[in-house]
């Protein structure tokens, strides 16, 4: 077996590591780096029989991702003081929500930016509290400041200038461009509190939803592994009776039925994600998404370039109108 | 509430890792991840405020008397300068 | 990938892959005393690889990569092949070590007992420890590192990691004229940092590879500066400890408690010196000093 269907195995089934030897410990670790996915790796192995020293590498591991959350959680809390005067609901997203709502795929999980979702006519107030609170703009080129207010669901990303966290404020889910406009207020509206404290986050629904467009609708299905993981972990938590045909009619709502169908099939198959069974099947395109988000060799490196680029075009032309991609390249290019 | 009747509050003590190196402290805060050196009087700031939530009148008159202060005059007012410090590094914060 | 060549230095295991089969062939040369892995799995993948596919041919360009990667490193010429491997095995270290506190320090030890040397590149702290290491100072020293120091986070053990020594200008031509010829990689010439040629250290440093030592001199050196020695409070040497640490903040807690003990149980000292001798006769009376 390669490297990335090993890892796909462990995360699936964690004893099946016992059948690796040493170069497949090697690839798996090189591909679980590349996945950024390492720390959840060693979560789900931890209770496995491991060689000495993989098993002193993913001890670190956890470690440093327990130490990651930690920083991550810190930030929102920060997120929280500075927007506190403003009274604003603000909705945490992606890895943050899964660690401050201490979801299983938060173990291990490594957590990037601080992501939140604001009303919309409430951005304004938010950018000003949040420059006031010693964040700064990480790009203060014009052109990306307004090729982000004009065509992004987010303001062009902060840092914070002693803490060095960056912030993505967004106000929808999806780039104003997508040809799909999820309900950003609906998200926002049925958003819950967590306990002990003014942190909120999404519904179990729009949670799985706005996870399967990060996988499906938005990106270059780069990093797709672990938003699949991340998926397939939610559907398994959330996954009983009455979630099903609510998570399909949201879905539909928000004009995302197809990415999270997509989404569920793909998780089944990889992951064995327990999935309603008129859910299951295979849509021929699927593979295309599979060999994607399985394109890389044992030494972590991204394979199959042909469709790589194919994906890449792709995302940007979900994002974008063909005229407005021609000229965002042009500008790009122009200032390389 | 006048700003000086501002009470503050520090973060529980088994939430930070406390060092004294020589004149600087080196604080570790087990909520945020961070480590921060502390200059006097910050680190007996956050000492005095072990005891409970207090104003900064309060604060600097629990320093005065845990310590040889020599123009108590003044103390409130750097010791408001100081709890800005310390609230900007997430060690305090406002009740 | 078609070249590949893999080695335990201390407590990480190697594996080096590329697309040429020259710098592996340097690396299996000079790395020939090492453990090789026997079976076991690499916990650390550096690769050299060719920036766009055609530069494996046309003017060949290398990039430096690995599980960690800086996507927007210049590649180098393959002129320079072992010098962009052994930069891709450090960055492998430098951003996915986390079994111990790395410190960008170099490192000897005598009698069980060790001095780190931190300071910027061009502080001398390498050449120093590698003059150390190779017995041209009075005492026995043994080279633990010339580019990393792993500080046990539970026992503030330092664990050696001796790997090749990058000697730099006027370095290489005193070294050459002592060392044979085996133990020195080739010249690279037309660096950013000049010209660069590896040294394998002394055969007791790769021997004694597991053999740990206990922090007994903290030593921030500085080649050229104003000769002369100036006590370092502790807290100065904790800025200056997590300012040279590529992992302290990943590691929290524990990376403070190890740090803050290394810096209250160890005296640290900044020497100025003019000279290799003068900074080796600086190391040896610091060091008398210190014995109990």
């Amino acid at each position: 077996m390669n490297a990335v269907n090993n890892l796909v195995a462990a995360l699936r089934d964690p004893a099946s590591v016992a059948a690796l030897d040493g170069d497949g410990w090697s690839g798996l670790i090189s591909v679980a780096r590349a996945e950024v996915l390492l720390g959840t790796l060693a979560h789900r192995v931890a209770d496995q029989a491991l060689p000495p020293a993989v098993a002193a590498l993913l001890n670190a591991a956890r470690i440093a991702a327990d130490q990651a959350q930690v920083h991550a959680l810190w930030e929102a809390e920060m997120c929280a003081r500075a927007l506190a005067p403003l009274g604003v609901r603000f909705v945490l997203l992606k890895g943050t929500a899964y660690a401050a709502a201490g979801l299983p795929c938060a173990a291990g999980r490594q957590i990037g930016d601080l992501d939140i979702l604001v009303p919309r006519d409430r951005l304004d107030e938010v950018e000003a509290a949040l420059l006031g609170a010693g964040w700064e703009w990480v790009k203060d080129d014009p052109y990306d400041q307004a090729y982000y207010r004009q065509h992004m669901h987010e303001l062009p990303p902060l840092i914070h200038g002693t803490r060095d966290r960056m912030i993505d404020v967004h106000h929808t889910i999806l780039p104003l461009t997508a040809r799909v406009a999820p309900d950003a207020a609906a998200m926002l509206a049925d958003s819950s509190p967590l306990k002990g404290g003014g942190l909120y986050v999404l519904s179990p629904a729009d949670m799985t939803i706005h996870c399967a467009a990060h996988l499906i609708a938005d990106g270059d299905l780069a990093g797709g592994l672990r938003n699949l993981w991340d998926f397939h972990c939610l559907l398994s938590t959330f996954g009983d009776d009455a979630f099903w045909p609510a998570l399909k009619q949201r879905a539909a709502h928000h004009q995302l039925w197809p990415a999270t169908h997509r989404a569920a099939r793909i998780a089944h198959h990889l992951f064995g994600t327990p999935i309603p069974l008129g859910w299951q099947g295979w849509h021929l395109s699927d593979r295309l998404f599979i060999r994607r988000l399985t394109a890389r060799d044992g030494w972590g490196r991204e394979t199959r370039p042909l469709t790589r680029l194919a994906f890449t075009i792709r995302a940007h032309m979900l994002r974008m109108p063909p005229l407005m991609l021609a000229k965002h390249l042009w500008a790009k290019w122009r200032t390389r | 509430m006048p700003a000086t009747q501002q009470k503050w509050l520090t973060a529980s003590a088994d939430r930070l890792s406390i060092v004294t190196l020589d004149a600087l402290t080196a604080v570790y805060d087990r909520a945020s991840g961070q480590t921060h050196l502390l200059a006097q009087p910050l680190p007996e700031i956050l000492a005095a405020l072990q005891s409970g939530p207090a104003n900064a009148a309060q604060i600097a008159a629990r320093l005065t008397a845990d310590f040889d202060i020599a123009d108590s005059a003044d103390v409130p007012a750097r010791v408001s300068e100081c709890l800005g410090e310390l609230l900007a590094m997430g060690l305090v914060s406002m009740r | 990938m078609s070249h590949m060549h893999h080695m335990r230095v201390g407590p990480v295991r190697f594996r080096v892959a590329s697309h040429w089969a020259g710098p592996i062939a340097e690396l299996r040369r000079l790395y020939a005393d090492y453990p090789a892995l026997s079976g076991e799995a690499a916990t650390a993948t550096a690769r050299i690889e060719a920036a766009r596919p055609w530069r494996r041919w046309v003017r060949p360009a290398v990039h430096i990569g690995g599980d960690y990667t800086i996507p927007d490193a210049l590649p180098l010429p393959l002129s320079q092949g072992l010098l962009a491997a052994e930069m891709a095995m450090n960055l492998q270290v430098a951003l996915g070590w986390r079994q111990h506190l790395l410190l960008h320090a170099s490192s000897v030890e005598r009698g069980g007992r060790a001095i780190i040397m931190v300071g910027a590149s061009g502080s001398g702290k390498s050449t120093l420890a590698a003059q150390l290491g190779e017995g041209l100072g009075e005492g026995d020293w043994r080279l633990l590192g010339d580019e990393f120091a792993m500080l046990g986070l539970d026992d503030g053990q330092l664990s050696p990691f001796p790997r090749l020594i990058s000697l730099k200008n006027e370095a290489i031509a005193a070294m050459e004229r002592l060392v044979p010829a085996a133990r020195l990689g080739p010249a690279i010439t037309g660096t950013p940092k000049g010209t660069i040629r590896h040294l394998v250290p002394r055969a007791d440093a790769i021997a004694r590879m597991d053999e740990r030592a206990t922090p007994a001199l903290l030593l921030f050196p500085t080649f050229g500066g104003e000769p002369g020695l100036r006590p370092v409070a502790p807290s100065e040497a904790f800025m200056r400890l997590t300012d040279s640490s590529t992992n302290y903040v990943a590691l929290g807690e524990a990376g403070f408690a190890a740090l803050t003990k290394l810096v209250r149980d160890v005296p640290a000292v900044a020497i100025g010196y003019a000279s290799g001798e003068q900074g080796m006769a600086a190391v040896e009376a610091l060091w008398a000093d210190l014995r109990p």
